[in-house]
């Protein structure tokens, strides 16, 4: 009997001092929690200044949505002319990451059909396309720009895994005279010219929706991807600040990382719903963590908007299927080709902007079928042989 | 003449077990003494305590008249000038002789190592050791003499006046142990204390001036070499209580039914070749060699832990096939095997004595189609009864128990079981006097029953007592098959053991 | 009782842990303290407990299997090829499991037969099978899974717990009952605990690896079916780097690292305390960059709990003696 007692005195005591251990780490935790989330709240009041202040320190002095000179590439053919003289045989090369992403695949078929419109115009050409499997190959996608390098092509179009890790590579390149424009999503500080959608921008396009769908009331969740591309922070940034800036009754009670993962974006969103029965919207960094949303916020029969970011096929089906609300789509098909048409125009010598931005649009239900090219006005470049 | 070494009322104990009891004794300077003992006297555990790889322990050790406490071998070493040459000598396979010598003290220049100094060093020691090899060999490319004198080398370099050497033949060659001898007897001339750990009675003979036995963890005597004659050591060594125990009590129930047939049996790497043999019904077969003779490879193969070149094995008529394993040798077969190592090879670590009872006989204690606890735990505590374990604690882990309980653990795991051919590797290793009484008695208890034995032993008192026959094995080769009790004789086994042929 | 306790010591203390970190979290925010929320974190153990049950037989024979958040991705991919083209989802559900039995064997092959190194032969599987995943879809995710085979997981069984929270307690109780109630478990810790006295006590070590690397992977394949049921599609990339909570899971529980130790009830606890831990700094808004923080913090407190425990033990012990 007595030795039950003491069984038992032991255990509770060893539980309680774990207990005293979880509980003491998660309450030094908490603490920095707070901090961050007033830091939040003060760079919200203090506006977009900050923002900026915070993105060129991370990236180098170099933040294409904050860039003065930006133009879109209507802006750029009505300022150099419609016409791109391209050199005959020339050869260009793309290195992008993660073709078991839908975007990235989409991307390589425009850098294709890039390739078919200047040889319909009767210009001998060619574009090399690599792409990593995966988001994680860093080192891998490195190797791909100093094999272009190596190659000799006249320029090379880079969508780098993180903002770091095509540096070296780019430097190389540019080393032996070879261009390098930087094709969205990662930022490389060094490269020549950017080209790619305003990210800032798509989430400014989501959070006007969402305003507008909900009559600027309501609680708003944020899902973010890790941030390792600028894009990512760049979406949530222009998400949040459209809504200080426009003093919008829009009020983001949760923010919390989902590793872009579907099922973990689904586990968060379960645990939101059950947590906030007021949120009326989640805005998620991309489409396959909004999917991933869309279940749970179907699984607990919930009204709650969601909004995405990329445009993806299943995006489409799903806003159609009526359970997605919409995307931001920065359509990658036409991203290559405008990547395309600027690396010609800049090997043609003609005078081009640091950064171009690429066309996208809102995407729901009232939009959702109709042909992309529609919607962001889209005519292909008139390429003549030099 | 001033005292070496001297032990002082020294005692160590492991959980569960005394190993040493008030061992007292010197070492004189200058000599070379040997420390002779059965396996499990007590002969390494003392070593260890003097070259400071055992830091707790009670009693003292005084070196040269000063007591001494090491915290580690390393500072034995150095500090205490006393270096132990191993069994199994630890050297870096990928550097140079020089390094390994050196490893841990070479001459620096600056922060780097001086080559230079390191080589012109070693090879001087080298040289008085009259080494064929020089400080810049590979160590990868050494013999295993080469390399027991590389570890002499390291004791000379540190200037090391006491140097212990644990088996040092027992992988050399002939010409290999004249050279040891030669360079044993330059150390002696040049006042270093030697400690000579060694089997071989005839190398004490040759070159040890005193001895001091051990037996049992207790100090029995210490014996002047030219004043003794080898009856005398081995009786001190073997006490009259061990051969006494080792005997059989009751007749042997062996009959002429072969249950298991061995014909041209034949290892991997070489280990064994062209075995045959015959165990009978009811039959205690001893296996006597030297360590190394490729005895527990033989017994491995048989029971299906190991593939077999080839040759063929047939259990009560029934030949084994290819897809042979220890499963199928339990199942089909009726074989057990009692491993030498209890530790890694025979008992389950994490797992009760209960549980190390009932594993390879699971079947046995189901209700239905689960496994039933209760029926484990009564099974193993009729054993224990049965056996006279101690303490008597199903629920104990074996792991605690001391060596002679642990083998009754294991012996009561197969006494569960069919199996009627049992395997015993070296059944008393570790084990106090006491226990093996037991276990002897134990293994009278199963040929009584019907089962057939086969005790592979190094231990001559053992297999001269148990056996009803006895095999005796030469570097994997049989080279004497012993029926007749009157060839049971030390002198006979030995010279059979270490190559002697049976015909010749 | 006293047995109970005993036998059940680390489960127990693992269980009040997690139980504080619950009092904790409420104190923190009283939303925690309700029966949705506790849903939640049911719901949310589901995937990494069944892959964690799966990981603790691997890891009590000694072994580890890297490659299960592939298998998950694997089995997510076939079986909603299959239902996507109209099969039973019956038979689609046998041929995932069928996909865990193969993939499982084969890591069995690899570690038994060819006496590979588990951490190396499954670092290998886990980048095969990757492989396998994105050339079989090409990487595009296989989308629309029929509701005909999602209900059979999602549909609500009372009070609002789903079919996939039962499918995850059977797995642990069937793993429960070979560990505990079977031969087949007693050899699993006989392997673990000391493979080379298992063979020569006549336990068919090979065999037993077999059945463990095939329960694992199976136990993977169950789980890549509720992810499938849950999220309605499959992609060639899902479960990466599952398989490090999941080891989490098992080593919180109790389970041996080095192997012959780990019940399904402490890898239950482990996974429901990472749940709970989970869910509870989402609900008291703990920074998502901490939150990576204070799990690993969390998992070496809890996991190192495990030495103290013994020392307790062996001051004990030594206080009797």
């Amino acid at each position: 009997m007595k030795r039950k007692v003491v069984a038992l005195l032991v255990a509770a005591t060893m539980a309680m001092s774990l207990a005293a251990c979880g509980g003491s780490t998660g309450a030094a935790s908490s603490e920095p929690a707070q901090e961050t989330e007033e830091t939040a709240e003060g760079e919200a009041e203090a506006e977009a200044p900050a923002d900026d202040a915070e993105a060129t320190e991370a990236t180098g002095e170099f933040n294409p949505d904050s860039d003065p000179s930006a133009m879109t590439i209507e802006e750029v053919r009505e300022k150099n002319g419609a016409e791109v003289a391209v050199e005959n045989g020339i050869k260009l090369g793309a290195v992008q990451k993660s073709i078991s992403n839908e975007f990235w695949r989409t991307l390589q078929s425009g850098y294709e059909k890039a390739a078919e419109t200047v040889k319909a115009a009767g210009i001998e050409y060619e574009v090399t396309i690599d792409s990593t499997t995966d988001e994680g190959d860093e080192t891998g996608q490195q190797t791909m720009v100093q094999n272009q390098t190596n190659q000799g092509l006249a320029a090379i179009m880079a969508s780098p895994i993180s903002d770091s890790n095509l540096t070296q590579a780019v430097e190389e390149a540019q080393e032996a005279g070879i261009p390098v424009i930087n094709v969205n999503d990662g930022l490389i500080a060094i490269a020549d010219y950017y080209v790619g959608p305003n990210a800032y921008q798509n989430g400014q396009l989501a959070a006007e929706w969402i305003s507008n769908k909900l009559g600027d009331q309501g609680q708003v969740g944020i899902v973010i991807g890790m941030a390792k591309a600028f894009a990512a922070r760049e979406r949530t940034a222009g998400f949040e600040d459209w809504i200080t800036e426009n003093n919008s009754g829009l009020e983001v009670v949760a923010k919390q990382n989902a590793d872009w993962d579907r099922q973990k974006a689904k586990e968060l969103a379960s645990t939101w719903i059950t947590q906030y029965p007021d949120m009326k919207a989640i805005f998620c960094n991309n489409d396959d963590m909004a999917l991933g949303v869309v279940e749970a916020v179907e699984e607990a029969e919930a009204d709650i908007l969601v909004v995405g970011v990329d445009g993806i096929g299943e995006a489409y089906d799903s806003i159609r299927a009526g359970k997605l609300d919409a995307t931001v789509d920065s359509f990658p098909y036409y991203m290559a080709q405008v990547a395309t048409e600027c690396t010609l125009r800049v090997l043609a010598g003609q005078e081009m902007p640091h950064v171009v931005a690429t066309p996208q649009a809102l995407i729901d239900s009232e939009n959702v079928d109709k042909d992309a090219a529609e919607i962001i006005g889209w005519t292909d470049a008139a390429y003549v042989a030099k | 003449m001033a005292k070496a070494v001297e032990f002082v009322k020294i005692n160590k104990r492991f959980p569960g077990a005394h190993v040493l009891k008030d061992i007292s004794f010197s070492v004189e300077e200058g000599e070379v003494h040997a420390l002779l003992g059965e396996n499990g006297a007590g002969k390494s555990t003392l070593l260890n305590i003097l070259h400071g790889v055992y830091p707790e322990y009670e009693g003292d050790v005084l070196l040269h008249g000063k007591k001494v406490v090491f915290r580690d071998p390393n500072q034995a070493i150095v500090e205490g000038k006393i270096s132990k040459v191993h069994q199994e000598t630890l050297v870096v396979k990928d550097l140079t002789v020089g390094q390994n010598v050196t490893l841990g003290y070479e001459p620096k220049k600056g922060l780097l190592i001086d080559f230079g100094k390191m080589h012109r060093e070693v090879n001087a020691i080298l040289e008085e050791l009259n080494c064929t090899f020089k400080s810049e060999t590979l160590v990868a490319t050494l013999t295993s003499g080469q390399m027991q004198m590389l570890a002499i080398a390291r004791a000379l370099y540190h200037h090391s006046t006491i140097i212990s050497l644990d088996e040092p033949t027992a992988s050399l060659t002939f010409r290999e142990v004249d050279a040891l001898f030669e360079v044993i007897r330059k150390l002696k001339k040049n006042g270093v204390t030697v400690l000579y750990v060694s089997h071989r009675l005839e190398e004490i003979f040759q070159i040890c001036d005193r001895a001091s036995i051990l037996r049992d963890g207790q100090y029995i005597t210490s014996l002047n070499i030219k004043e003794t004659t080898h009856e005398e050591l081995i009786h001190a060594m073997v006490g009259r209580d061990v051969a006494a125990v080792a005997s059989r009590l009751r007749p042997s129930p062996q009959t002429d039914e072969v249950v298991l047939k061995v014909e041209n049996l034949t290892g991997l790497d070489d280990k064994f070749r062209n075995i045959n043999f015959e165990l009978h019904k009811g039959e205690i077969l001893g296996f006597y060699g030297l360590v190394g003779a490729g005895r527990t490879e033989i017994m491995r193969g048989i029971f299906g832990a190991d593939r077999l070149m080839g040759g063929t094995v047939t259990i009560h008529g029934k030949k084994i096939p290819a897809s042979w394993n220890t499963t199928k040798a339990l199942r089909e077969g009726g074989i057990g095997l009692i491993p030498e190592d209890r530790k890694t090879q025979g008992f389950l670590n994490l797992s009760t004595n209960a549980e190390n009872v009932a594993i390879s006989s699971l079947e046995k204690y189901m209700t239905g189609i689960f496994t039933d606890e209760k029926k484990k735990i009564k099974n193993a505590e009729r054993y224990f009864e049965e056996m006279d374990v101690h303490p008597r604690r199903v629920d104990y882990l074996t792991v605690n128990m001391s060596g002679g309980n642990q083998q009754k653990v294991i012996l009561a795991r197969w006494m569960s079981t069919e199996a009627d051919i049992i395997i015993f590797d070296e059944p008393t290793k570790g084990v106090d006097v006491a226990a093996k009484a037991e276990i002897y008695r134990l293994m009278e208890d199963m040929v009584a029953e019907g089962k057939s034995l086969i005790v592979v032993s190094s231990e001559l008192p053992e297999v001269m007592g148990i056996s009803d026959r006895i095999i005796v094995m030469h570097e994997g080769d049989i080279t004497a098959n012993l029926t007749d009790k009157n060839d049971f004789v030390e002198d006979t086994l030995l010279k059979y053991a270490i190559g002697g042929n049976q015909d010749a | 009782m006293r047995n109970v306790i005993d036998k059940y010591k680390r489960e127990l203390v693992v269980l009040l842990a997690t139980l504080g970190m619950a009092v904790f979290f409420t104190i923190l925010n009283p939303a925690f303290f309700t029966w949705r929320t506790f849903l939640t974190v049911l719901q949310q153990m589901v995937l990494n407990g069944i892959l964690a049950v799966g990981m603790m037989f691997a890891i009590i024979t000694g072994g580890i299997d890297l490659s299960i958040g592939c298998t998950f991705a694997i089995t997510g991919i076939g079986v909603a090829t299959l239902t996507v083209n109209g099969v039973n989802p019956f038979l689609a559900i046998l041929f995932g499991l069928a996909i865990g039995v193969v993939l499982g064997i084969f890591n069995g092959f690899l570690v038994t037969y060819l006496k590979l190194q588990p951490f190396i032969a499954t670092l290998g599987t886990m980048s095969l099978y990757r492989g396998i995943a994105y050339v079989w879809t090409g990487g595009q995710p296989v989308t629309n899974v029929p509701d005909t085979f999602r209900n059979i997981f999602n549909g609500k069984m009372f009070a609002g717990i789903r079919f996939y929270v039962l499918v995850m307690i059977i797995v642990f109780v069937i793993a429960h009952i070979i560990l505990s109630k079977t031969r087949t478990g007693d050899y699993l810790y006989a392997v673990g605990g000391n493979e080379e006295a298992a063979k020569l006590s006549g336990v068919n070590t090979r065999k037993v690896k077999f059945i463990a690397y095939t329960i694992c992977s199976v136990c993977a394949a169950v789980a890549g079916l509720v992810m499938l049921a849950s999220l309605g599609s499959a992609e060639s990339t899902a479960g990466a780097g599952y398989e490090t909570n999941a080891i989490a899971a098992a080593a919180i529980g109790g389970t041996r690292m080095a192997g012959g130790r780990g019940t399904a009830l402490g890898t239950f606890i482990g996974a429901l305390m990472l749940a709970v831990l989970k869910v509870g700094m989402v609900v008291i808004n703990v920074d998502s960059f901490w939150q990576y923080v204070v799990t690993g913090i969390i998992i070496i407190v809890a996991s190192y709990f495990e030495f103290i425990r013994q020392d307790i033990a062996a001051f004990m012990a030594r206080k009797k003696a």
